[in-house]
């Protein structure tokens, strides 16, 4: 099978950490119980380890899981230290888990990156055909840089940045922009799996939530719904690493990734930052800096 | 019970027909697949789909409703509509799902005068079906690919035929009110429709229910439920798409010199749908929460209802991020 | 309240009064009469039971019905601000002359008819007592007092300027027909009653089980050292009356948030026994 080298070596990895006591915890990916599906899994021990899968259908984003794994208990009991976690990366993972070293929610310290040759997951297309993801498809880094520990093996190329998608999004004009956006966001029915799902929003209390003040309804009326995902999209600025896990959660199938990657193109065209590929020591959004770009002030009645 | 049949190639008309009496709502054809929408004489009516994304419930208990406004002076009740719906196409699981919510809204010493005015006003006609997908296991809780539960008619899809057959009183009297639009089945139908009954119902994935609830009650370690929880992600997917799942909350909204009361879905799973204003939270862990919706729908409605609240319709199953399976959830219970 | 009228709809109330009852002025207690007489018969509540009060705009919040059934013309209820709190932060800032809506009487209540011609021990702390003291002004009331043998009174605060309702306190300790047992956990300069946990004086004081019932309120740790004492001194698990509160939304069994195991606190509960207690789930 294609993956079956990469797999094994994966799995020795995985098993060597124990055996060294180096990882409390291994993340990554055993078999699904729905068709085309393989999920997530932590792994606590060797034999454990037997359980893991690397094939094409292991598609969500690990990273997504560190942060509540390295909260600090309200009451920590004597000697706390917080564990040692090591990630089976794609490139996808790897890219999140150095974005949220920088933001200090996980210790550099304490996670371990297994870097896999990432060849892309494959999705279901309208048809219930098997294709490559998109997000794979453009995928400028299927392989994370500076990881602990790498997997040999061969990785698909890395895609150009060309946002492509974004710029034929962008030529059109602007009444047809916003049907489409409206479109596409009027299918929501504030679940909230798309900010679960996402590495970056780890936000104790997420905006969305807040009663005193509200910022917006809960009420899943189109007004707040739309300021429910701008708000939460352009949180991401600078930071999103285009892996779709928020399209993957969603069970409407909204076309988040048309939105996401407008802010991601922005940030490497403004910022000239790829979080977790460009080797900024913060997210372009923290700092201000008197030679920033001024050309998203734009006066909207301007043709 | 007697079957009436309608020739495949007169749906249109049949629809068209109804569509004078009542709203017709149906499975139909759209950019994202098949959903559950107004059937108008420009819908396309898809018979062959699976199920809809979203449950039946939103119908009767929709997302957001105002339950009240208050105008400065009183708090009045929200009136709805009062048009008369004929749903036409539901499955099985999901009319099951109504019979179930009944329970909750209706038959009860408080009964929803929201959730009852809607059921008042429809009628069912569910579609039994010919293809379970991989995910369903609606035998193993109760139901079945040609359940009647819920139901106040029951359409089986046969080759070049529909076949209905009356389940409750009001779908009778539908079916007599409109009975030139009917004719009687052929002999070979009538077997179709039983061959077909037995065919699938030895298709869906097999799961055992029993005895869940006994074992539930001895599966008190949290280490089982922590585990199981590991990878939920607590984003409220299964909730939002389970048919039988109830939770919601009342939220006040002001507007202008007044308010409206809102009723929302919640969801169990959510981090803090049981914290109290003092910071206290009963449900602190994930496996708490995960271990409260699966005795909710496998112990305390049985106990409560004499009813599993799950259709066995697989939504939560394929929505979930994280896979987390309730099949596997119960096998590891009962083991 | 009439089952056939929409549960979700609150009765309109006009405040007539509002009592600071602590030095903190955090707990107050509103007296509400209903704008329509009719409402006040149709709402009819037993002791024990709660409403939902509701501040519109703001929300509604499940409090205990502090007012004896028997106190006509009026219904009150004694409410915590926190700072938190959507509701409770708008409700403290209402005054005498302003409406807003009550909702109720929900939930199960006191068993007190079926404990007739027995004597009864009330415990309660802190800020839990209201429904104690809805209980206490009804089996005090002249028309009811004969049905129950001997009543004793323990209750306890945090300190001095925390008792709740203290000219009633005061005029219950000059009764010969009620003993009654005030405690704090800490005095201050012009504290010159008992000092101790409720728990403590539970055992100090200790009243008889022999053909007696007990209602206990409290924070659920007060009652948790309370029980040990209580059945040490012979109250059978059925005999020890208690209440519990979780957080609600629509308090008539409906929106599934405010169960412990299979039970519902606003359908099924608030009121619960010592026994039903133990027989229902932790932490659930």
């Amino acid at each position: 099978m294609m993956m079956s080298d990469a797999e094994k070596k994966m799995k020795a990895a995985a098993k060597k950490l124990f055996a060294e006591g180096t990882a409390d915890v291994v993340v990554g990916f055993r078999e699904g119980s729905r068709p085309n599906s393989s999920r997530p899994y932590f792994a606590r021990n060797e034999a454990d380890c037997e359980k893991f899968v690397w094939d094409k259908y292991c598609r969500a984003n690990l990273a997504a899981f560190l942060p509540a794994l390295f909260e600090k208990p309200a009451r920590p009991k004597e000697g706390y230290k917080p564990p040692r976690i090591a990630v089976i990366a794609k490139g996808c993972d790897g890219r999140s888990i150095l974005g949220l070293v920088k933001e200090h929610q996980v210790a550099c310290e304490n996670v371990v990156i297994i870097a896999m040759p990432c060849e892309g997951m494959v999705s279901l297309s309208s048809t219930g055909k098997e294709e490559t993801a998109r997000a794979c498809a453009e995928c400028v880094c299927p392989v994370v840089q500076g990881a602990d520990l790498v997997v040999p093996g061969t990785a698909k190329k890395p895609a150009k940045a060309d946002y492509a998608r974004v710029k034929k999004f962008e030529a059109k004009p602007f009444a047809e922009r916003w049907k489409i956006f409206e479109r596409e966001i009027s299918k929501c029915i504030r679940c909230n799996a798309c900010r679960e799902a996402c590495p970056n929003c780890y936000c104790k209390v997420c905006f969305a939530d807040q009663r005193r003040p509200a910022w917006l309804s809960p009420a899943n009326g189109l007004s707040d719904t739309i300021a429910y995902h701008m708000v939460r999209m352009f949180h991401q600025a600078g930071r999103c690493v285009e892996c779709d896990a928020c399209v993957n959660a969603c069970p409407m199938g909204i076309d988040l990734r048309l939105f996401t990657q407008k802010l991601a193109a922005d940030a490497l065209a403004l910022f000239g930052s790829a979080p977790g590929v460009s080797d900024d020591k913060v997210p372009p959004l923290y700092t201000f800096s008197q030679d920033d770009s001024e050309a998203f002030i734009t006066d909207p009645e301007e043709k | 019970m007697s079957f009436s049949v309608l020739d495949s190639k007169n749906l249109n008309k049949f629809i068209a027909a109804i569509a004078k009496q009542a709203r017709v709502r149906g499975p139909v054809a759209d950019a994202s697949g098949v959903i559950l929408s107004d059937i108008t004489p420009r819908s396309s009516v898809i018979l062959t789909y699976a199920n809809f994304k979203l449950p039946f419930k939103r119908e009767f208990f929709p997302q957001c409703e105002v339950i009240s406004r208050y105008d400065g002076a009183a708090v009045k009740e929200e009136s709805s509509d009062n048009n008369v719906v004929v749903y036409f196409g539901i499955r099985p699981c999901d009319a099951q799902s109504i019979a179930m919510l009944d329970k909750v809204f209706v038959d009860d010493k408080y009964a929803d005068p929201y959730f009852q005015k809607r059921r008042n006003n429809a009628l069912i006609i569910s579609l039994a079906c010919n293809e379970p997908a991989a995910t369903c296991f609606c035998e193993s809780t109760g139901g079945g690919p040609a359940s009647k539960s819920g139901s106040d008619v029951i359409a089986y899809s046969l080759k070049q035929s529909l076949l209905f057959e009356p389940v409750s009183k009001k779908g009778e009297d539908f079916i007599k009110k409109n009975a030139k639009l009917f004719r009687a089945p052929a002999q070979k139908e009538l077997q179709e429709r039983e061959k077909l009954v037995s065919v699938t119902s030895s298709k869906t994935h097999a799961v055992k229910i029993d005895g869940s609830r006994a074992a539930l009650a001895k599966k008190t370690d949290s280490s089982f439920w922590d585990n199981i929880a590991e990878t939920c992600l607590g984003c409220g997917a299964c909730t939002f798409l389970c048919p039988t799942c109830h939770c919601f909350d009342l939220f006040d909204e002001k507007l202008g010199d007044g308010s409206a009361r809102l009723r929302l879905h919640d969801a169990c799973m959510f981090a803090s749908f049981v914290k109290e204003a003092s910071g206290h939270n009963p449900r602190n862990k994930k496996g708490e929460r995960m271990r409260q919706r699966v005795m909710h729908k496998f112990s305390y409605a049985p106990e409560n209802f004499n009813a599993v609240f799950c259709v066995g319709c697989g939504r939560c199953i394929s929505a979930c991020p994280s896979n987390i399976d309730i099949r596997e959830t119960l096998a590891g219970v009962i083991a | 309240m009439s089952t056939t009228a929409n549960p979700y709809i609150p009765y309109k109330v006009r405040i007539e009064s509002v009592t600071a009852e602590n030095d903190d002025k955090d707990l107050k207690t509103f007296r509400f009469s209903f704008v329509d007489k009719a409402d006040e018969a149709a709402f009819s509540h037993q002791c024990g039971q709660f409403a939902m009060l509701h501040v519109p705009g703001a929300g509604e919040i499940p409090i205990g019905i502090a007012s004896s059934p028997l106190d006509k013309g009026y219904v009150e209820f004694t409410v915590k601000r926190y700072p938190t709190g959507s509701v409770t932060t708008v409700l403290h800032d209402l005054s005498e002359g302003d409406t807003m809506g009550v909702r109720g009487p929900l939930g199960n209540s006191f068993p007190l008819d079926g404990l007739r011609g027995k004597n009864l021990l009330i415990v309660g702390g802190g800020f839990a007592f209201t429904t104690l003291r809805a209980a206490i002004r009804y089996l005090l009331h002249d028309s009811v007092r004969k049905n129950y043998a001997n009543i004793t009174i323990i209750y306890g605060a945090r300190s001095p300027g925390e008792l709740l309702y203290k000219n009633e306190l005061a005029e219950w300790q000059k009764r010969p027909d009620v003993a009654t047992h005030i405690t704090v956990d800490k005095g201050d300069a012009s504290w010159k009653g008992r000092e101790g946990f409720v728990p403590t004086v539970v055992s100090q004081v200790k009243p008889s089980s022999e053909n007696a019932a007990c209602i206990v309120c409290g924070p659920p740790i007060m009652l948790k050292f309370t029980m040990p004492p209580l059945l040490e001194l012979g109250f059978a698990p059925d005999a020890i009356i208690t209440s519990q509160e979780r957080k609600m939304s629509c308090g008539i069994g409906k929106c599934g948030r405010c169960n412990i195991g299979s039970k519902y606190v606003c359908k099924d509960g608030p009121v619960f026994t010592y026994a039903q207690m133990m027989e229902m789930e932790e932490g659930s």
